[in-house]
């Protein structure tokens, strides 16, 4: 056989060692997340009207979904290290899942439950401030998930790269959520969830430049 | 290793621990597995079967720290496997790198000659001069011009039915002649 001399050559340098359970590292990328979150809303403070926000069901439902689409995300990443990933449908699937189910509910605040004028939120309200916080927030999550990610071996590029930019930019958008007194659903859509998606852009790029592919 | 038959689990789960034998009866066993695998997707030859086999076990070995021992080993040897596979085609597909074929190679797995040009035609036109006139052009012009049932109808100012019937006689008296050939 022709590839006799390869393989003993191959054995000779030995197996690697294997990576950490999956499940494992989803919790320790959730840990990082939370800690991240925690030490900026520290930083910057909590709204002051957080106590009486959480208590509407609406912001509680806001907050909540977009809590299960970055974990779900940072579950998907920890099993997207491994090649044979694609028979874990569940874990793939849920976090694209919340993201539209996030998606939905934020547009629906926007589209129908609008009570301001969208060209005001454009001209006036707007706040270039919320748009960059969102993407510097999701810079530092956005490349330790990719460190995580580059431990392993990349063969589902284009989901590998959503599942980060998922999961570090609705992170940012929570973070920013926490931490400004906004009631415009406008400036909310517009300058809050909107930026989200340019995180996820940006992550496809980010991504692409700095893994091997297998 | 003692003398017991163990899994592809249990090997690489050794050969991550840093068994150097076990890793090397994994590869062994799985090179074949692979070069099967590969054959069985290599339509019109576009891949080399050994380039590729080496490939992908080179593709296992910088992978081998994500094999996660509680899950089927063939199921992760064959996700890097089908990775390599359609990475390589969508290179040769994308650079065009489509071989020539040679009709040489493959005229005996044709069902007719390939050669086949108007020279041979005088032979088959004397061939055709056992038949009728009237059946001699209605064969000429459904086989060697190509035309329906409907317009050598129209050409011979007959029925459909009836220009049917007479090709078919001709036939049988041209397979009565000469046979099948």
């Amino acid at each position: 056989m022709s590839y006799e001399k390869l393989i003993s050559s191959l054995a000779n340098q030995g197996a690697k060692a294997a990576l950490p359970n999956p499940y494992q590292v989803a919790l320790k990328i959730s840990a990082a997340l939370i800690l991240y979150a925690a030490l900026l809303v520290g930083l910057f403070g909590l709204r002051p009207d957080f106590s009486l926000k959480i208590k509407e069901f609406s912001f509680f439902a806001e907050i909540f979904i977009s809590i299960l689409a970055i974990f779900s995300a940072a579950t998907a990443l920890a099993f997207l290290r491994l090649p044979n990933f694609s028979d874990k449908f569940l874990s793939k699937n849920l976090s694209p899942a919340f993201f539209v189910i996030f998606t939905f509910f934020v547009s629906y605040h926007y589209f129908f439950r609008a009570d301001n004028d969208s060209s005001l939120a454009l001209c006036g309200v707007a706040d270039y401030r919320c748009l960059l916080a969102i993407i510097i927030f999701s810079a530092i999550p956005a490349l330790f998930l990719l460190r995580i990610l580059r431990q392993g071996v990349m063969t589902n590029f284009y989901f590998s790269a959503l599942m980060i930019g998922i999961s570090s930019g609705v992170l940012s958008y929570l973070i920013e959520r926490l931490i400004h007194e906004t009631e415009s659903f406008d400036h909310l859509f517009i300058w809050h969830f909107l930026p989200v998606f340019i995180v996820i852009f940006l992550s496809l790029i980010l991504t692409n430049f700095t893994t091997k592919k297998l | 290793m003692g003398d017991e038959i163990l899994t592809f689990e249990e090997r690489m789960r050794l050969a991550q621990a840093g068994d150097k034998i076990a890793y090397e009866s994994v590869l062994k066993e799985i090179a074949p597995l692979i070069a099967a695998f590969v054959r069985k997707f290599n339509y019109r030859n576009l891949l080399d079967v050994d380039d590729l086999v080496q490939e992908v076990l080179l593709a296992i070995h910088q992978a081998s720290h994500t094999y996660q021992s509680d899950r089927p080993f063939k199921s992760w040897v064959f996700a890097i496997a089908n990775y390599k596979l359609k990475d390589r085609l969508r290179t040769i597909y994308r650079r065009k790198k489509l071989s020539e074929i040679d009709f040489a190679d493959v005229e005996n797995e044709l069902c007719e000659e390939v050669d086949f040009d108007k020279e041979n035609e005088p032979s088959l036109e004397s061939m055709l001069h056992v038949l009728r006139p009237n059946q001699r052009q209605i064969v000429k012009f459904l086989k060697i011009d190509g035309n329906s049932l409907e317009e050598v109808a129209n050409k011979m100012g007959m029925s459909v039915a009836a220009v049917k019937v007479a090709a078919h006689r001709s036939y049988a008296i041209l397979i009565e002649k000469f046979g099948q050939k």
